[in-house]
């Protein structure tokens, strides 16, 4: 069962996610659909998980300084790896 | 089947954002993916779009989708934004599954600043090496 507040998260990614692949901006009827379901979303969580909402939303995520991979030969048919730990 | 998207950095300064297709013919699963896949056995290669040619870069980002081979995105879409949603408390890297599908993401600091961009740009390359016409 998903909760309100993770699926206004959803909502948000998925909406970030079709504006990015439309280029930048979704049609006005398409953002509206998305504003209506966020909309009804919000209003049906408590105080409390709108304010863990808007945390989620503002908080910077903190990730390593590099990944230390580098990317590998590949050859299409073979079954290599697309990547592997930096030497 | 096994989706690779991964920003990789050549050492001319070069960046741009490579993918990949693999299959994993006669696997199938619920959740996890069976000991081995996709790091031991990433599957046969199918597709491939290369703007940065390996190898030897620097990977500074990766999304990757393994699932059934018999997976396709009306079913890893709404399991992505699921997992994304969930995933966004955590610090990165982030992995786990969703339903049929194991998401794995990782990008480095510099991304992270903007990383829900980041993810849209390497889910739009996953697209291109696992299309609609799939369907």
């Amino acid at each position: 069962m998903i909760g309100a507040a993770e699926l206004y998260l959803g909502l948000t990614m998925q909406l970030l996610l079709e504006r990015a692949m439309a280029g930048g901006t979704l049609p006005d009827e398409k953002e509206a659909i998305y504003v209506d379901e966020l909309d009804r979303c919000w209003w049906s969580m408590t105080e409390n998980e709108q304010n863990d909402v808007e945390a989620v939303l503002a908080q910077a995520i903190d990730a390593p300084t590099e990944l230390n991979a580098t990317d590998t030969t590949l050859t299409l048919g073979t079954r290599e790896p697309p990547r592997q730990k930096a030497a | 089947m096994f989706l690779v998207a991964q920003r990789v950095l050549a050492a001319t300064g070069h960046e741009g954002i490579n993918a990949f297709r693999y299959a994993h013919a006669g696997y199938t699963w619920y959740g996890l993916p069976p000991p081995g896949i996709p790091d031991q056995n990433p599957g046969i290669l199918l597709e491939q779009r290369i703007e940065i040619p390996p190898p030897g870069n620097v990977v500074r980002s990766y999304l990757d989708v393994v699932a059934p081979d018999e997976v396709f995105w009306p079913e890893i879409r709404p399991a992505f934004y699921t997992f994304v949603g969930h995933a966004q408390r955590q610090p990165l890297p982030w992995e786990g599954p969703f339903g049929r599908c194991y998401f794995r993401i990782g990008m480095d600091q510099l991304l992270a600043k903007t990383w829900r961009l980041e993810i849209a740009h390497l889910y739009r390359a996953l697209e291109s090496v696992y299309p609609i016409r799939f369907l």
